[in-house]
C-alpha cells in the first residue's frame, strides 16, 4: 500500500460523505475515520475519533441540549406503555419510548437522557430501518 | 410462485435479480448499508431498507437485521445473490426455519460442498474424477509430507474451508513443504477460523472449466454446458466464455454426464457450478462446487437462451425444471469481461472513487450488467467489480470482434478500470487462438505493462479504444518478427 493509494482512499472518504472506512490490504489494515466536529482526520489504528452520532446526540445539526433518538435495529416499531407519548411529554433517562420488533429480537428504545419529547418521527406499526431518526429529546437543564 | 422476495445483496447482482423479478411480477425488497443509500438496487426495488453501516459484518452479513427486514415486509423468499451470505449454511437454514424460501440449495448441500475436502470425498464416491490428494484434511506436517511424496511434487496445499486463494500454497519440493504447510494452516485459521488444510496434485498448465447445473425438488437435473474461466489472476476470474475453445465434444459430453450424475448423487436443488481443472491431455478433475449463482452466469444464459434467475425462482417455488437435457441446445459463443475499478499497473490494486462519466457499451448482442452510473461512488468497502460486459455472436471470432468494439465504446471516467487490460487480452494472439491456461495473466501481464504510458492522473479518460488499436499493432509486429 503506498501513499497514493491512501490519498485516493482518503479522497473517496471525503467525497462519499461516509464517516468511517476500513480497508485491508494483505496484512495492512487501514481505518479512516471522519471527525464531523473537526475536519477530516486520518488515523491508522484503533483510534476512536468522534462517535458517529448514531443513537446519541448529533452536536452538528442540533444544539447540545437536544438529542436524536435513532434506531440501531431494523423491525416494526410500537410505542411503549406510554402509547400517549406526545410532543411536550417529559421522560426519564432509561424510560422505554418504544419497541422495535425484529426477527426473534425485541429491542427497547430507551430515552438516552431525561428530558422533554420535542419531535416524534415514527408511527405505530411502522417498519423502521437502521439509522432511522425516531425522536428528538430536549435535555433537562438539571442533567447538564 | 413466490410473491415477494428480499435480495440479501447489493451491486449488479441485486439489480440483475430485481429485473427478472419485475418481469415475473414478483415484488422485491432491497437492503442496503449506509454507504449504499443512493445505490441502483435501492432505486429499482419496490421497497428498500437500511440494515447497517458500511461495514459488511454489520450490514450485508448481519443475519438478524436481514431477516427482520424480510419478516417486517412479509417476504416469502430470500435471494442471497453471490458472495456475502450466499454460501453460508446457517443463513440458509435460519431463513428456512423462519419461514422464508431460500432461493438456493439446501443448507446441508451448502455445508457439505463448502467443506472442500468433504465435497471431494462425496464427488469421488459419485464417480466424479478428482485430483490425487490427501484423503481428508491433514493435521500433522509429517503425515502431510508422506502424502505429498506419494502424490508426487508439485502439490497444492489448500484450506478445507477456503476459497479465493487464501490459505493456499504451492509446494514445489519436499524441502520447502513443511514451512508452506504451516503457513497455509495459519492463514486458513485467520481467514476462515478453521485451520484445516488438505493437499492435492498440482497441474502445471491447467484450464479452469466449470459446468453449470440445476436440480429441482422433483429429482430432475440438467447441465447447461461449460464455461471457460481460465483467464484469472490469483484465482479471481477476469474473463469467462461459453463454450470453451479447448473442449473436445467427447470430453464435453462426458463432463455433462458426470455433472448430472453428481447432482443426482447429492440430491442437489437449484443452481450450482461444478468446477473442474482440465489437463493438457484432456483429463479433468473435480475442483469444487459453488452452491450459488455465479458472477459469470450471463455467458451461459446467452448461449442457452435461459434466464437463470427465473429458473432459480421457479425451482425455489417448487416447480419442476421445464426442460429436459435432450431438449436443450447451445447456440453460438458468449464472452464476459469483468470490469473492475483496479489499476493493472499497481498490481490490480483497487481504485475506489467517484465515477464522473459512465457510458456503457451497446449494440446488438451486447449486454452490460452493472449497478454503476455517472456520479456513482465506488466504495472501497466492497468488491471492485463495477460492470460485467457480455457479448454474444454465432462464432468465437465474431464474439471477440464484438467484445473489442464494446470495450472501446465503454466509457468510464474518474477512476481507473481494467478496460485497457481486457482490450489487451481480446487482442492477444494466444487468446484469439484459444490457446491459454490459468497461467495466461501471469505469463503476459508484463507485455501489457510494457506498452502502457507511465502512470497518469486517474481522472484522465480511459481511452481503451486507442489502447486496443495500439495493442493490436504491437501484437502484429511481434507475430511478424517471431515468424
Amino acid at each position: 500500500m503506498n501513499v497514493r493509494q491512501i490519498e485516493s482512499l482518503h479522497k473517496a472518504l471525503v467525497e462519499s460523505g461516509f464517516h468511517h472506512l476500513e480497508v485491508t490490504f494483505g496484512k495492512i489494515k487501514l481505518k479512516l475515520v471522519r471527525n464531523p466536529a473537526i475536519s477530516d482526520v486520518l488515523t491508522d489504528s484503533e483510534t476512536s475519533a468522534a462517535d458517529s452520532g448514531i443513537g446519541q446526540s448529533d452536536p452538528q445539526t442540533h444544539p447540545v441540549t437536544t438529542m436524536n433518538v435513532i434506531s440501531e435495529r431494523v423491525g416494526i416499531f410500537t410505542f411503549g406503555k406510554r402509547a400517549a407519548l406526545e410532543i411536550g411529554v417529559t421522560v426519564k433517562r432509561g424510560e422505554i419510548l418504544g419497541t422495535i420488533k425484529g426477527i426473534s429480537i425485541q429491542d427497547h428504545v430507551t430515552a438516552p437522557v431525561s428530558g422533554t419529547v420535542t419531535a416524534i418521527f415514527v408511527t405505530e406499526g411502522e417498519i423502521v430501518e437502521f439509522g432511522r431518526r425516531l425522536f428528538i429529546l430536549e435535555k433537562e437543564k438539571i442533567e447538564e | 410462485m413466490l410473491k415477494k422476495i428480499m435480495i440479501a445483496n447489493r451491486g449488479e447482482i441485486a439489480v440483475r435479480i430485481i429485473r427478472t423479478c419485475r418481469r415475473l411480477g414478483i415484488r422485491t425488497v432491497a437492503v442496503f448499508s449506509e454507504a449504499d443509500r443512493d445505490a441502483m438496487h435501492v432505486r429499482l426495488a419496490d421497497e428498500a431498507y437500511c440494515i447497517g453501516p458500511a461495514r459488511t459484518d454489520l450490514s450485508y452479513l448481519n443475519i438478524p437485521n436481514l431477516l427482520s427486514v424480510a419478516q417486517a415486509t412479509r417476504c416469502d423468499g430470500i435471494h442471497p445473490g453471490y458472495g456475502f451470505l450466499s454460501e453460508n449454511p446457517s443463513f440458509a437454514e435460519i431463513s428456512q426455519k423462519c419461514g422464508f424460501t431460500f432461493i438456493g440449495p439446501s443448507h446441508r448441500a451448502i455445508e457439505r460442498m463448502g467443506q472442500k475436502s468433504v465435497a471431494r470425498d462425496i464427488m469421488a464416491r459419485s464417480g466424479v474424477p478428482i485430483l490425487p490428494g490427501s484423503p481428508g484434511s491433514l493435521e500433522d506436517a509429517d503425515e502431510a509430507i508422506a502424502v505429498a511424496k506419494r502424490i508426487g511434487f508439485p502439490v497444492l496445499i489448500k484450506a478445507s474451508a477456503g476459497g479465493g486463494g487464501r490459505g493456499m500454497r504451492l509446494a514445489e519440493n519436499e524441502a520447502t513443504f513443511k514451512n508452506l504447510f504451516l503457513t497455509a494452516r495459519g492463514e486458513a485459521q485467520s481467514a476462515f477460523g478453521d485451520g484445516r488444510v488438505y493437499i492435492e496434485k498440482f497441474l502445471r498448465s491447467p484450464r479452469h472449466i466449470e459446468i453449470q447445473v440445476f436440480g429441482d425438488t422433483h429429482g430432475n437435473a440438467i447441465a447447461l454446458g461449460e464455461r471457460e474461466c481460465s483467464i484469472q489472476r490469483r484465482h479471481q476470474k477476469l474473463v469467462e466464455e461459453a463454450p470453451s475453445p479447448a473442449l473436445e465434444e467427447s470430453t464435453r459430453v462426458k463432463m455433462i454426464e458426470t455433472a448430472i450424475k453428481a447432482v443426482h448423487a447429492i440430491e442437489y436443488v437449484n443452481a450450482g457450478t461444478i468446477e473442474f481443472l482440465l489437463d493438457t491431455d484432456g483429463s479433468y478433475y473435480f475442483m469444487e462446487m459453488n452452491t450459488r449463482l455465479q458472477v459469470e452466469h450471463p455467458v451461459t444464459e446467452l448461449v442457452w437462451g435461459i434466464d437463470m434467475v427465473e429458473l432459480q425462482l421457479r425451482i425455489a417455488s417448487g416447480e419442476p425444471i421445464p426442460y429436459t437435457q435432450a431438449s436443450l441446445k447451445p447456440h453460438g459463443w458468449s464472452i464476459e469481461c469483468r470490469i473492475n475499478a483496479e489499476d493493472a499497473r499497481t498490481g490490480f490494486s483497487p481504485c475506489p472513487g467517484r465515477i464522473t462519466q459512465f457510458i456503457p457499451a451497446g449494440g446488438p448482442w451486447v449486454r452490460v450488467d452493472s449497478a454503476a452510473f455517472a456520479n456513482y461512488m465506488v466504495s472501497p468497502t466492497y468488491d471492485s467489480m463495477i460492470a460485467k460486459l457480455i457479448v454474444w455472436a454465432p462464432t468465437r471470432a465474431e464474439a471477440l470482434g464484438r467484445m473489442r468494439v464494446a470495450l472501446g465504446d465503454f466509457t468510464i471516467e474518474g477512476i481507473t478500470t481494467t478496460i485497457p487490460f481486457h482490450s489487451f487480452i481480446m487482442n492477444h494472439p494466444e487468446f484469439k487462438k484459444g490457446q491459454f491456461s490459468t497461467l495466461f495473466v501471469e505469463q503476459h501481464l508484463d507485455e501489457f505493462l510494457a506498452m502502457l504510458p507511465p502512470i497518469k492522473n486517474p481522472s484522465q479518460k480511459e481511452n481503451s479504444h486507442t489502447n486496443g488499436q495500439a495493442m493490436e499493432k504491437v501484437h502484429a509486429a511481434r507475430a511478424a518478427t517471431s515468424s
